[in-house]
């Protein structure tokens, strides 16, 4: 037994030295909110008073009695702030860039700043918290009483010990002062409480280091080797069984409550100054709760191996170490347990009050025209004193349900009423920051049929009878009704009591949420506070101000805000505009920011009905609101759409450069083609003129020179005849430039033709014309042009022969649906690089000796080509060139060739 | 540019498994599998499963707040692909 003066002592010390941090807290604030008090280590230790009594003492409890269960109210967050990306950050940024004061302002504000939605879920939180703080004066209490129990530890540990509601009293009562003397001296710009979270963050390192040293005492002094710890481990924490609906429904509820609790809003949310607290906060959080966790089983074990039996187990903390007389580490765990249960109740009736203020008390008085009418300070020392009472109306609701619910239930079980309470907000929290099409009607039905359930199957039945139900309807049901029993619902009975409050809850909150949404229209105000909440990511634009449009006077807007905001804010509120202009009508600019920092203060809702009895006009522009609304649509539209664009745009260039590359070869080919053009025509005209020229001055010439000279004139004019043709029939040949009469002929017959025609030409040169043909062969188009081309080919193979003994072959067969002709000579052949060369335009071989004008063979290419068919070389090594016509063959309808 | 976006992609798909990973492994069926009498150095499997499952989610989250820092500022969904959000 430690002496109680030594504990009150301890205790009191232990409180002034919060004080003192929180004064330093303050002080530091004042000068600027920067440097360690904003760090991201402080916003994360704020956020561990999730860790409560409840898990100081209750956690052991829980893991002595259920095994590993107690572990899924850690892994609900753990998950919630690992998946920080997802929920989170929303929640986090509409928090801070619309400095929401409140869960219930939030969610108000989303649902067109509705006043009712705010009061219902403040007298929600208000319920739901009750069993909560209820639960933090028992474990004080009862800490209290082992840790001074006069018959020593070892009979405080084994006997029931009944309430010390004397104790319990004075606890509330000091509660009470501790929190109005911290949180509520001032009411803070943003509702940072700068010194509040600082203490709360010396408290967050006192429990955890108190956890850890009894943990650490008891598995390497108690429990002789570390290995030994779990050798007498129950038999539960195995048990598949724990691993069911109930494990799933507790995480679920830990993960929502750790958003939903108005405290853990209020420190992560509300007190949220940056980005990079919460990103620190994902992972910080998870492991604080990490270190949190990992001795509560070993203690459990030992406290049931080395306590006797029937020793609560939701006291193990204490009892073990006051047990094994060691009374520092035992005062260190009584500490560690007034931390955790003091900064739960210090937030919680700070983040309760400026609720009840802000969503009940306010608006009762805005609308019974208190604000209107009196001055500045009295307002502002209003608002103070409402919310000072309302801390300790909080706190006393707390003892109350102490009292009323007596001993009964473990930590855990108390605890798990809260959560379920508070979860109802889940729907409404989500919906609003993700669905459109949520409206107020829907959250107001969904909360509240949800609330009603939840008091129905969990919150009165856990009177046990002492308060509006009596023991015989949480029995039976009502009037015997058994389909209405609060803990078997419509027959469900094979669910625990909390499974079963959260699924009807949850379901129906749920439902009628999604449903009465569907069925009724936001007001416009709501589709505005929507668009901005469910984009908050989104670019702030001009549009935004100028969707509601409102008229009021600069005097009366300024004495408004100075009854709120006190004086000094209202003159740097005002100093900007004035120098600006000197309007008497406020611009909606200013509306909206004096709006903004009255919201900061007393809540959206309160803000909004406050602005309203100054304002004498308001609209709202529907169709802004339209197109603010489709703005944002629009914005994820056009990205997807620019990037289809950009790749096609892409695509269309490459095609473009190609084509230009195309158009630039062409344009060379085309300069070198009027050069040769040019160069070929001027050779046979020099000649022509010069030999005219040397005709006309020499008269004198003899008859034969003179016959020779004529001769040579009209060679050369054959040759530019011969010339032009070409040209002219080159370009003829081009796609589409010229018709031709089509007809179906026999091919060997131009051949035939074509070879008569060589015939004077191969006997001047000697050369021997070998024929073979194809039968029965028809192919369509034109005979002369077909000819021309043969004609071409066989003096090619004639001129183009050094051959002492010069052959030509033409040969001619049916290969399957194609004739196929061949001219071949045994001449020197083509060389390998020039086998394409040949076919283009003037080009005339190495042996530039060989008249022609380069101009054959790629018009018969061309003629060739009209054809349908192909003109080639062959790919043979024989000795000399083969030229391979082939053409496809006309078929009549008898399928005959 | 490539290689940066891709990294952001990586990182926003990261970010969204690791909740959706953690609470699948923490939620039966899966965690029935090491609910078995079993040991490990003394300690039962499940309560060995719980922790590293919960350190490694840990080990992941710092990685994702890592990256989250090294991203650009501005709006991270605007930036993202549109499909991303379905």
């Amino acid at each position: 037994m430690l002496p109680v003066n030594l504990v009150v002592l301890v205790c009191l010390a232990y409180v002034s030295l919060l004080f003192l941090v929180a004064f330093a807290g303050d002080r530091k604030a004042s000068r600027g909110p920067s440097g360690w008090l904003s760090s991201p280590l402080v916003y994360t230790l704020s956020i561990s008073i999730y860790c409560t009594s409840w898990t100081f003492f209750g956690a052991v409890g829980s893991a002595a009695r259920s095994g590993a269960e107690f572990v899924t109210i850690y892994l609900g967050p753990v998950v919630v702030f690992a998946g920080w990306w997802l929920f989170l950050r929303k929640l986090v940024t509409v928090g801070r860039v619309y400095n929401t004061t409140s869960i219930a302002d939030l969610i108000s504000a989303r649902f067109g700043k509705s006043p009712a939605l705010g009061a219902l879920i403040t007298i929600m939180a208000l319920i739901g918290t009750t069993p909560y703080i209820a639960l933090q004066l028992k474990a004080l209490t009862s800490s209290f009483q082992v840790i001074t129990f006069p018959a020593g530890a070892v009979v405080a540990a084994s006997v029931e010990l009944e309430p010390d509601f004397v104790t319990a009293f004075w606890v509330a009562i000091g509660l009470c002062v501790f929190s109005i003397l911290f949180g509520v001296r001032n009411i803070n710009v943003n509702e940072h409480h700068h010194g509040v979270i600082a203490a709360i963050a010396v408290e967050a390192l006192v429990k955890l280091s108190a956890l850890l040293a009894v943990g650490l005492w008891v598995v390497f002094a108690l429990a002789d080797t570390s290995a030994t710890v779990f050798e007498n481990a129950p038999v539960s924490l195995a048990n598949p069984d724990s691993f069911g609906t109930r494990w799933v429904a507790l995480c679920f509820l830990a993960g929502a409550a750790v958003i939903c609790l108005p405290r853990q809003f209020q420190v992560t949310v509300v007190e949220n100054t940056s980005d990079r607290q919460l990103r620190t906060a994902s992972w910080l959080f998870p492991l604080y709760l990490f270190l949190i966790c990992l001795f509560i089983l070993p203690i459990a074990i030992a406290g049931l191996r080395f306590l006797p039996e029937g020793s609560d187990p939701d006291l193990f903390v204490l009892t073990l170490p006051l047990t094994a007389g060691q009374d520092a580490i035992a005062l260190l765990a009584f500490l560690g347990g007034f931390s955790s249960a003091t900064s739960m109740v210090i937030v919680s009736s700070i983040a309760l009050s400026t609720m009840i203020s802000n969503h009940i008390v306010m608006p009762i008085a805005v609308g019974l025209g208190m604000v209107a009418s009196a001055g500045g300070q009295t307002t502002r020392g209003f608002i103070l004193r409402v919310r000072r009472t309302s801390i300790c109306v909080i706190i006393m609701l707390g003892f109350v349900y102490f009292w009323l619910s007596g001993t009964s239930g473990a930590l855990a079980a108390i605890g798990l009423i809260s959560f379920c309470g508070v979860a109802q907000f889940l729907p409404s929290l989500v919906g609003g920051l993700y669905w459109r099409r949520a409206t107020q009607a829907g959250a107001i039905t969904g909360l509240s049929a949800g609330f009603i359930i939840w008091c129905y199957t969990l919150f009165l039945p856990s009177f046990e009878g002492a308060f509006l139900l009596s023991a015989e309807v949480i029995e039976n049901g009502p009037f015997g009704w058994f389909w209405l029993k609060p803990h078997a619902l419509f027959g469900l009975t094979e669910f625990d009591p909390l499974v079963h409050a959260l699924f009807w809850s949850m379901s129906i909150n749920i439902a009628l949420f999604i449903g009465v949404s569907l069925l009724t229209e936001p007001t416009p105000l709501a589709q505005l506070q929507a668009t901005l909440f469910i984009d908050v990511f989104r670019r702030q634009t001009e549009s935004e101000l100028s969707v509601i449009r409102r008229t009021a006077r600069i005097s009366e807007l300024r004495q408004l805000a100075g009854r709120i905001l006190g004086p000094e804010e209202t003159i740097l509120l005002f100093q900007a505009e004035e120098t600006h202009e000197r309007s008497s009508i406020a611009s909606d600019e200013l509306i909206s920011l004096v709006e903004a920092r009255l919201a900061a203060n007393v809540g959206a809702a309160s803000a909004r009905s406050l602005v309203s009895q100054v304002v004498t006009s308001e609209t709202i522009g529907v169709e802004e609101l339209k197109r603010l609304a489709g703005e944002a649509e629009q914005i994820r539209a056009y990205s997807a759409e620019l990037e289809r664009k950009s790749q096609q745009i892409e695509a269309t260039a490459a095609e473009l450069a190609k084509a230009n590359r195309q158009l630039r070869e062409i344009d060379i080919q085309k300069d070198e083609f009027l050069s040769q053009v040019s160069h070929e025509v001027r050779t046979p005209m020099t000649s022509i003129r010069s030999f005219s020229e040397i005709l006309l001055e020499h008269r004198d010439l003899d008859e034969a020179r003179k016959l020779h000279f004529l001769g040579i004139i009209q060679s050369e004019s054959f040759r530019l005849t011969r010339l032009l043709d070409g040209i002219l029939d080159l370009n003829t040949q081009d796609p589409g430039e010229q018709t031709w009469e089509n007809e179906a002929f026999d091919p060997e017959a131009a051949i035939d033709h074509a070879i008569e025609t060589c015939e004077p030409l191969a006997r001047a040169a000697g050369v021997k014309i070998r024929r073979r043909r194809a039968r029965n062969v028809r192919v369509i188009g034109s005979r002369d042009r077909l000819t021309q081309v043969f004609i071409n080919l066989i003096s090619n193979a004639i001129k183009h022969n050094p051959n002492k003994g010069p052959e030509v072959m033409v040969s001619s067969l049916r290969r399957g649906a194609s004739y196929e002709a061949r001219v071949k000579d045994n001449g020197p052949g083509i060389a390998a690089d020039n086998r394409e060369n040949i076919f283009i335009k003037f080009y005339r071989g190495r042996d530039a000796l060989a008249s022609g004008v380069g101009l054959g063979l790629p018009i018969s290419r061309q003629i060739v080509k009209r054809f349908g068919g192909e003109l080639c070389l062959s790919e043979g090594k024989a000795v000399g060139a083969e030229f391979i016509v082939r053409l496809p063959m006309y078929r009549t309808k008898a399928g005959e060739a | 540019m490539g290689t940066r976006r891709s990294d952001g992609q990586g990182f926003r798909d990261l970010a969204v498994m690791l909740p959706i990973s953690a609470a699948l492994l923490l939620m039966p069926p899966l965690i029935r599998i090491f609910a078995t009498p079993g040991t490990l150095g003394g300690i039962p499997w499940i309560v060995v499963y719980i922790f590293a499952v919960w350190a490694a989610a840990i080990l992941v989250a710092i990685a994702v707040a890592r990256h989250a820092h090294q991203a650009p500022g501005g709006d991270p969904e605007a930036r993202s692909d549109p499909t991303e959000r379905r």
